[in-house]
């Protein structure tokens, strides 16, 4: 009877773990191995786009980026749901054998700008919200090269919906910026 | 192989091995080699306007009143005499604000009043020259203009960077009070009598 308790109760945990946007899920262990996507699948790189209004520029007004579904779409099997409109999907899986437990570090470097011809425009004006989970904090870029974004041990996945914002906190010259952000998934 | 040949190749591979990275084209990005390094980008694309925005005094459609009262026993005498009505520096003065993102702004001043002075609305009371009104800025990088019965100065507001003008300040009147006029109310709200003063701004 003691048996079939615990089996029941660990059934009822791991349905409460299958996550809508964001949360850590423990996975089955095997070869070595890290995945990552930042945005949607496939070999397209996701774009944010921001539009500054001449009314509220430069007026500490955020600026919420948007992008397409395919950004935020879901990540199956364990995340299921696709994220909020306009959020971007982070999801990182760490796996290791039995008994060899490893930690994964993701970071982005955020140390790069935004040009439009010889004007430029920080990466640290931008920030995001995330939404759904704590696995990786609200936050802006700090310029840094290998911002720490996260740690996680073996063998799990991680996503988080993140909807990104321009800060817009000082005046820069008319334009259309573009720019990249490169996030890092590492593991010893 | 020639070796000048030989250098040219090697720093090519050299090149290549360099910016091919952990990048992944596909998403999820995978490794499965220790040590484990992946890689994924995000683009981000902003689309900024090109504008001019001008403040001078209370936001909204509020046209600040600078009212001097000067006393009898002043009258003439030299003695500066300030102003209530404005809406920084205890009501002596305004705020401005001047932000710009296209070059030079350009700020100029003019008046209601046909460059005569301000009036009563009664032609036999004369006039008050504007210089008898005073203007100075808390900074100067945002100055204000000199106002005169034409007009005033133009004021060059001190660029940020080459394009950018991010600049607010208090601009602060006083009635200098070295004439001696007619008894009566001089400009006020109708600006028939000569008493409202235009500030404008204009950048390329």
């Amino acid at each position: 009877m003691m048996t079939a308790r615990a089996a029941f109760a660990a059934v009822a945990f791991a349905a409460l773990a299958l996550p809508a946007s964001a949360i850590t899920v423990v996975v089955a262990d095997g070869a070595p191995e890290i995945a990552l996507r930042v945005g949607a699948t496939g070999g397209t790189i996701s774009q944010v786009s921001f539009a500054v209004a001449a009314a509220t520029a430069g007026t500490g007004t955020l600026i919420l980026g948007t992008t397409n579904a395919a950004a935020g779409s879901a990540q199956a099997p364990n995340f299921g749901t696709a994220c909020a409109g306009n959020n971007v999907r982070i999801w990182a899986r760490a796996r290791s054998t039995a008994f060899s437990p490893r930690t994964a570090t993701l970071t982005v470097n955020g140390s790069g700008n935004l040009t439009s011809g010889a004007n430029t425009i920080p990466l640290t004006n931008f920030g995001w919200v995330t939404s759904g989970g704590t696995e990786i904090a609200s936050g802006n870029f700090t310029g840094s090269p290998t911002q720490a974004l996260l740690s996680f041990g073996t063998t799990r996945e991680v996503s988080v919906c993140k909807r990104f914002q321009f800060l817009n906190t000082t005046i820069y010259p008319s334009g259309t910026y573009t720019g990249q952000v490169t996030y890092s998934l590492q593991m010893p | 192989m020639n070796p000048t040949r030989l250098l040219a190749s090697l720093a090519l591979g050299a090149a290549i091995l360099a910016t091919a990275g952990p990048v992944h084209a596909e998403q999820p990005a995978t490794d499965t080699t220790a040590p484990f390094a992946v890689n994924a980008r995000l683009n981000f694309r902003l689309t900024y306007p090109r504008f001019l925005r001008f403040r001078v005094g209370a936001t909204g459609a509020t046209v600040n009143l600078m009212s001097f009262t000067v006393p009898a026993g002043n009258v003439g005498s030299g003695t500066p005499v300030a102003p209530t009505g404005g809406d920084a520096g205890g009501g002596t003065g305004v705020n401005v604000l001047v932000y710009g993102n296209n070059g030079q702004v350009t700020i100029t001043a003019t008046n209601s009043s046909g460059g005569l002075g301000i009036g009563t609305a009664t032609a036999s009371d004369g006039r008050i020259n504007y210089n008898q009104i005073s203007s100075v800025s808390s900074s100067g990088q945002l100055p204000a203009p000199v106002l005169t019965n034409a007009g005033g100065t133009t004021a060059l507001p001190t660029l940020n960077s080459t394009l950018v003008t991010q600049r607010t300040a208090v601009w602060t009147y006083s009635y200098l009070n070295q004439t001696i006029p007619s008894a009566g109310t001089y400009g006020g709200t109708n600006a028939s009598r000569g008493g409202r003063v235009t500030y404008t701004a204009t950048m390329p």
